[in-house]
């Protein structure tokens, strides 16, 4: 009579656990040492990851306005309310997500010049990095973003300032400076505004726009940090671009996407295929107030039913139904957060010293 | 049958014998492999794999083999056949991985999903007759660090 029924053997073992929620994992370390052993092997986190990535297991990441809860929808069900959330370390509660990549964020508060917390919503863990670079608060990182990197199963952050750029090792907890300037990178006039990488599999996109004033935005650059090469590069612009245009990087099934255009109550999407950029559709009728604000609509996720979630300027979370052409308000509050998280386990039991939050 | 069917002869480990048509049996890529590289003798033995065992097996290969058999069908009996003691349902993911068939193993996975994932450690110990091999500091200090979790 064997002794355990998951015994077998670690892929056994890996495909009945990698089938089961953050939530019962977490509890089923207590169940023997055999089990909490293969919860915490650092070939099932990236097993778990994989299998989360190949379902389109992920969640919606909410965070009200005027609170600093963290809370979980269903991205295709809107309305299905998971009883979880999560409570970041008080000086990070109105705190802004710099950059996230898979389900890890990292958050930052508007004040705070070289502290970062870096997170993972689902296991409600977190750390509290400080990039040593940062000399002063003048100097700001203009973007910053996240990628992992599969050769080596680690994740990185990074920073690119005016003239130098630094990268954080997760599994090392360390900074590195690159010394080779990102000369591609320029300084930002407006509000301090770091530029927000979008990562794929292959690094991190940004679209470097020239912000000549709140109303008035181009899409003049688009750089990326390449991860097997650890450069940053530019590539060229997409025609489709017009010298007026305005577009904004995002994920749409896995691919890297732009969404923009010239304004108005249409928004242009495009999806980046092996062969190269592929007109998608238009969104039309946008609601009036995102009609100037382009720049403030954030496009987050396209449902298998080929719909598009929508967080429009005003802090609204909305559906577009392609077909009938059509934005249905799905959320009732406003929402100052939205975001995608997939459902990872990494970064668990990885932290130093583990912190908890919530009693 | 046509007069071209082709019968294989499966020997478990415990020295019985199954006689089965060529086409179920190559629901098993190991099986499948062994006939394409063509070292098939006249017996295959599956030392892994028992008589009790391997006759529940084959009588899911049969059942989802049937011809015009429908979807509801095979869905009421593949819930019928999962629904056996844990140390059967053991020997058959053991079975299905060492016969390669992944259609049976992930049904079986995910049977052992849904018994364990809405219980508490306690009830999962129980059920799969697991020892608690923790000290009870161990185990106090792994709910402390994960309290969320068994709210």
């Amino acid at each position: 009579m064997p002794h355990d029924i998951l015994l077998p053997c670690d892929d056994i073992m890996f495909s009945i656990f990698a089938r089961l929620l953050i939530k019962c994992l977490l509890r089923f370390q207590s169940v023997s040492k055999l089990w909490k052993a293969t919860i915490c092997d650092r070939n099932f986190i990236k097993n778990y990851c994989d299998y989360s990535k190949a379902v389109g297991r992920q969640k919606l990441l909410l965070r009200q306005e005027y609170s600093c809860d963290f809370v979980f929808r269903d991205p295709e069900l809107i309305t299905m309310d998971d009883p979880n959330q999560f409570l970041p370390p008080k000086r990070f509660h109105y705190s802004k997500i710099s950059c996230s990549c898979d389900g890890l964020f990292l958050l930052k508060n508007r004040k705070a010049y070289k502290t970062y917390l870096l997170c993972n919503p689902s296991t409600r863990e977190y750390r509290i990095l400080e990039c040593p670079y940062v000399k002063c608060r003048d100097d700001p990182p203009n973007a910053c973003g996240m990628c992992y990197d599969s050769r080596i199963d680690d994740y990185m952050i990074i920073l690119i300032f005016k003239s130098f750029y630094v990268v954080y090792s997760l599994s090392k907890h360390s900074w590195t400076r690159k010394t080779s300037p990102p000369h591609l990178v320029q300084p930002y006039c407006i509000d301090r505004y770091c530029a927000k990488g979008i990562s794929t599999q292959d690094g991190i996109f940004w679209s470097m726009n020239n912000i000549i004033d709140l109303r008035v935005v181009t899409t003049s650059t688009i750089i990326y940090f390449d991860v097997t090469s650890d450069e940053v590069k530019k590539i060229s612009l997409p025609n489709f671009i017009g010298e007026e245009d305005m577009f904004y990087l995002t994920t749409l099934k896995g691919c890297l996407s732009l969404y923009g255009g010239k304004g108005g109550d249409q928004l242009q999407v495009w999806i980046m295929e092996q062969d190269g950029w592929k007109w998608l559709l238009n969104i039309c009728n946008l609601p009036i107030h995102c009609h100037v604000f382009v720049q403030l609509t954030e496009l987050l996720h396209l449902t298998k039913n080929g719909e598009f979630l929508i967080r429009g300027c005003m802090s609204l979370v909305s559906m577009y139904y392609p077909k009938q052409q059509q934005f249905v308000r799905v959320l009732e509050d406003f929402f100052s957060l939205a975001s995608i998280c997939l459902d990872t386990l990494y970064f668990f039991k990885h932290t130093l010293k583990r912190k908890r939050n919530h009693p | 049958m046509s007069s071209s069917t082709k019968f294989l002869t499966l020997k478990t480990c415990d020295d019985k014998k199954f006689v089965l048509d060529e086409a179920i049996a190559v629901r098993s890529q190991t099986i499948k492999n062994m006939v394409e590289d063509d070292c098939v003798s006249n017996v295959i033995p599956l030392p892994n794999v028992d008589s009790k065992t391997m006759t529940k097996v084959i009588e899911y290969w049969k059942k989802h083999s049937e011809e015009g058999i429908s979807k509801d069908m095979l869905m009421d009996f593949d819930k019928a056949f999962v629904k056996v003691h844990h140390s059967i349902l053991h020997a058959l993911i053991l079975a299905a991985n060492f016969l390669n068939d992944k259609e049976m193993l992930d049904m079986m996975c995910q049977e052992v999903v849904d018994r364990i994932k809405g219980k508490t450690p306690e009830e999962i110990r129980k059920e799969f007759d697991i020892k608690n091999d923790f000290t009870p500091e161990e185990e106090e200090e792994i709910r402390k660090e994960n309290a969320w979790a068994f709210e």
